[in-house]
């Protein structure tokens, strides 16, 4: 798209600043920090060719990466060679509209921004602060160069076929992996977080995925044999013997396998769209942000952090849970998810065995179904999904379920149960009165459903039960120095918690299945670790994308996915490495993580 | 949204940790006398185990007996959406009262929210879930509402994101870490809800409603202030809900409930 002939009408306002240079404008929400602000403009200005956005992508990333809290949201909009790159960082949106569809990309919830690149054309592109009303468009006001006031811009431009860039129209999909049909309807009921998210969640996710590919595949293509070469050489430095080999992790890691075979492959293929080049791809921006188009799958080329061995806790590099095998840098899609597998409805009950347990999102039968008005989200009678309880009634049903009264002359069918009204065999069982005073090994038990572990660590003076390594009791602070050689048994406190960023948190008390249907995992079938839900709208998180570990004391994250990868942030290299499938990283306290493209932070009071 | 299983949404009061609230008809089957219920739909779609327990914890809710309490009518899903009905209190919450409210009556509707969280301790309840929006005005003096269901819809969560932000502030940073909900934390949550409702702010300053991240680490990382506006025995007493030594804590709700009692006579 050619934006140097776009009308540019900066909205009335005075609290940001709107920069136009080139085939570039900017949107800053505060003026303040003034340094910040004008590094920037400057950024932006200093460029005026009329197709900057891969220059500026890249710059802005670097800003962005060496950011300390204070920069101010901003929008970015530039023409780039693929269309139109945009970038958000903080509480900003930019909404694209064009005739068929408008795209919303929002900055919030998001670590270090969300940049995409969209082939267009659109006839207008607004910038607004996140939940304020977007620009509209003017036709009379056009700011052809410079810095202005304002609160936000709309940018209107000719759409024409005409303008639509070449490339748009030359991006591959594979065609195997490619999520065909049925992705719309995955979820029977609406899916309050996808619901929620204003974002992007109008987008298909294979429109989605087919947008994405110009970015993945172009650096790709500029990669040198000799670049490919230093990947090689630092993974192989990966497999040093100062590298800390996971035992724990690599004695079950090959369980994996397994359930792959059983149920990843073909489960995953048909949702999630893995990059066209995933072997190769090796773009030249050193950062790539959790919310981007996933960084490249394979790690830094020159000096990988993994190897660092005096490298702080923190900036410690993250340790892989075994050798490297070399599938990360080259396997291909297709190794992982057969393009001839069918693909399978997502809804596993269609076709799971018989002793499959009804997953938590799957809408619950209706007691009854009014044969006039049907509920609108109930199954149609066409859907394979049968009544387990119909079907099953022996292996299914593991808790009492509650009564049950069906209310007539309501709109549809609904399972109630009166909570005014109980009767004596209704009763759940009394509970004894809180402690008064709580033991202090008490304090600590999870308060979960879960399985007490024992492991052997050291007790403060006031009794609380820490990791030996402990300098420092991790609920009182009290020093530890005198007790650390005396071992004993108890069970496991909370390892710390990983904070989404959307604020959800979740307390490592047991393993953890992280993905977008968790459920499908053998290990949370089995009751081996809990559900950990997380959906983001461009469907980046695979149904059970990353496990969540607890080995001793040690958080690991596991990578199970192979097509959008998982992540950490390694401090030293401000750089995102990639875990390789089926490996595992040791999470030190404050390490951030992405999956797929959701993005969150290991906190841990259990500092050593 | 405007009905969910027979109840006919009338009006969206706005958000609570996991769902949303609404004021609804009160369907005849409830049999109760007032007009309109509060009916909070869930976010979440939950399967048959999740249903039974949180119908399990509602029940266990509903059978205690308190006049603080807010009365629970009805718990239900539809199409995996599940809701609750329960009695809906017009003049609005410490959060956003109906009409302004004097400082002496404020901290009555935070002892009355205390005397709620004894009743709750001693059927073996923790409420989890302490803030102003949950201490809901009524004639007859506050109730406590919305029990914390986080743990019960997710197991293993105890923040759920998309919105509950506001809660991470009353939030004892031990149940955050995962440990176990008790009278401590609830007392803690009493403790934040009255510095807020008087001061106007929060005990680790305004957290970043956008940067939910920095809020959750600010929260586990920095420990409570509190604000020089507050007269001494205000300060003494919030301070004595999160002392750092557990010690000098309040014991019970109940304690803390006469405390207030005594700081509303004492001005």
């Amino acid at each position: 798209m050619n934006l140097s002939d776009a009308r540019l009408a900066p909205s009335p306002g005075a609290d940001g600043l709107i920069s136009r240079s080139g085939g570039a404008v900017l949107f800053v929400a505060s003026r303040t920090p003034a340094g910040d602000v004008a590094r920037l403009v400057d950024t932006v200005t200093a460029h005026h060719q009329p197709r900057p956005g891969r220059s500026l992508a890249r710059e802005l990333a670097s800003l962005v990466a060496s950011d300390d809290t204070t920069l101010p949201g901003f929008a970015l909009v530039a023409a780039s060679a693929g269309g139109v790159y945009v970038r958000v960082y903080g509480s900003v949106e930019v909404r694209l509209h064009s005739d068929g569809s408008d795209e919303v990309i929002s900055g919030v919830s998001s670590f270090t921004g969300v940049d995409r690149e969209l082939p267009g054309p659109f006839h207008t592109i607004t910038a607004s602060r996140a939940g304020e009303v977007a620009p509209a468009a003017v036709f009379d006001v056009d700011l052809r160069a410079g810095t202005t006031a304002g609160n936000g811009f709309a940018l209107t431009t000719q759409s024409s076929s005409a303008d639509m860039p070449a490339q748009a129209s030359e991006i591959v999909i594979p065609p195997s992996n490619t999520p065909g049909t049925g992705e719309a309807s995955v979820i029977a009921a609406p899916d309050p977080g996808v619901a929620l998210d204003a974002g992007s969640s109008s987008i298909p996710a294979e429109e989605a995925a087919g947008l994405e590919q110009p970015a993945v595949g172009q650096p790709a293509a500029e990669t040198s044999d000799a670049e490919l070469t230093a990947v090689e050489a630092a993974l192989a430095g990966l497999q040093a013997p100062d590298a800390r080999i996971d035992q724990p992790t690599e004695a079950w890691t090959p369980t994996f396998d397994d359930t792959r075979e059983a149920a990843a492959p073909a489960a995953e293929a048909p949702t999630d769209a893995p990059p066209p080049s995933w072997g190769s791809a090796q773009p030249d921006e050193p950062v790539a942000p959790p919310t981007d188009t996933p960084p490249a799958p394979t790690p830094p080329a020159a000096g990988p952090p993994i190897s660092e061995p005096q490298s702080p806790p923190v900036a410690d590099g993250p340790n892989w849970g075994s050798a490297l095998p070399d599938a990360p840098v080259d396997q291909s899609p297709a190794e992982s998810a057969p393009p001839s597998a069918p693909p399978p409805p997502d809804e596993a009950p269609a076709t799971a065995p018989p002793s499959f347990e009804p997953p938590a999102a799957v809408a619950v039968p209706p007691a009854y179904e009014p044969p006039v008005e049907p509920p609108p989200a109930a199954p149609p009678p066409s859907e394979p999904i049968t009544d387990p309880r119909a079907s099953e009634p022996a292996t299914l049903a593991p808790l009492p379920r509650p009564e049950t009264s069906d209310a007539p002359g309501g709109g549809g069918a609904f399972t109630s149960q009166l909570l005014g009204a109980l009767d004596d065999d209704d009763e759940p069982e009394a509970r004894e009165a809180l402690p008064v005073d709580l033991d202090p090994a008490e304090v600590r038990a999870p308060d979960q459903l879960t399985d007490e572990v024992l492991v052997q660590g050291v007790v403060c003076s006031r009794g609380h039960f820490n990791d030996p390594r402990s300098r420092f009791c991790s609920s009182c602070g009290i020093s530890m120095v005198q007790n650390t050689q005396v071992l004993t048994r108890g069970p496991r406190p909370p390892l710390g918690v990983m904070v989404f960023e959307d604020g959800a948190t979740f307390s490592l008390s047991s393993d953890y299945v992280v993905g977008r249907q968790p459920d499908v995992s053998d290990l949370v079938r089995d009751g081996l670790a809990l559900p950990l839900p997380v959906d983001d709208p461009e469907r980046s998180i695979s149904r059970a994308h990353a496990e969540l570990r607890l080995v001793e004391w040690d958080v690991h994250l596991v990578n199970l996915s192979g097509t959008n990868g998982s992540f950490v942030w390694d401090e030293a290299s401000q750089q995102w490495v990639p875990i390789p499938e089926g490996q595992s990283v040791v999470l030190a306290p404050g390490m951030r993580v992405a999956l797929g493209r959701r993005s969150a932070v290991f906190e841990s009071s259990l500092v050593r | 949204m405007d009905r969910i299983a027979d109840y006919q949404l009338l009006e969206a009061l706005g958000g609570g940790s996991n769902g949303q609230y609404y004021v609804a008809t009160t369907p005849a089957r409830l049999g109760i006398a007032a007009d309109k219920v509060a009916v909070k739909v869930l976010q979440v779609t939950a399967g048959e185990d999740t249903f039974h327990r949180l119908t399990r914890e509602l029940r266990t809710f509903a059978k205690v007996r308190s006049s603080h309490l807010v009365t629970l009518y009805d718990a239900g899903q539809e199409s995996g959406h599940c809701y609750y009905a329960m009695e809906y209190c017009p003049l609005g919450s410490l959060a956003r009262p109906a009409q302004e409210l004097s400082r002496d009556e404020t901290i009555g509707a935070v002892a009355d929210a205390a005397r709620a969280a004894h009743d709750l301790h001693e059927a073996g309840i923790a409420h989890r879930d302490i803030k102003p929006a949950n201490v809901l005005l009524t004639e007859g003096g506050a109730k406590l509402s919305d029990l914390g269901l986080v743990q019960v819809l997710a197991p293993g969560q105890t923040i759920t994101g998309l919105g509950a932000i506001g809660s991470v502030e009353y939030l004892d940073p031990a149940i955050m870490r995962g440990e176990r909900a008790s009278r401590a934390t609830d007392i803690w949550a009493l403790g934040v809800t009255l510095h807020r409702v008087l001061t106007g702010s929060g005990v680790y300053g305004e957290l970043p409603e956008r940067d939910p991240l920095l809020a959750v680490r600010r929260v586990l990382s920095s420990p409570p202030t509190l604000d020089e506006r507050l007269s001494d025995a205000e300060a003494e007493l919030i301070r004595r809900c999160f002392d750092k030594d557990p010690s000098a804590r309040f014991a019970t709700a109940a304690d803390l409930a006469g405390a207030l009692d005594a700081l509303r006579s004492a001005s």
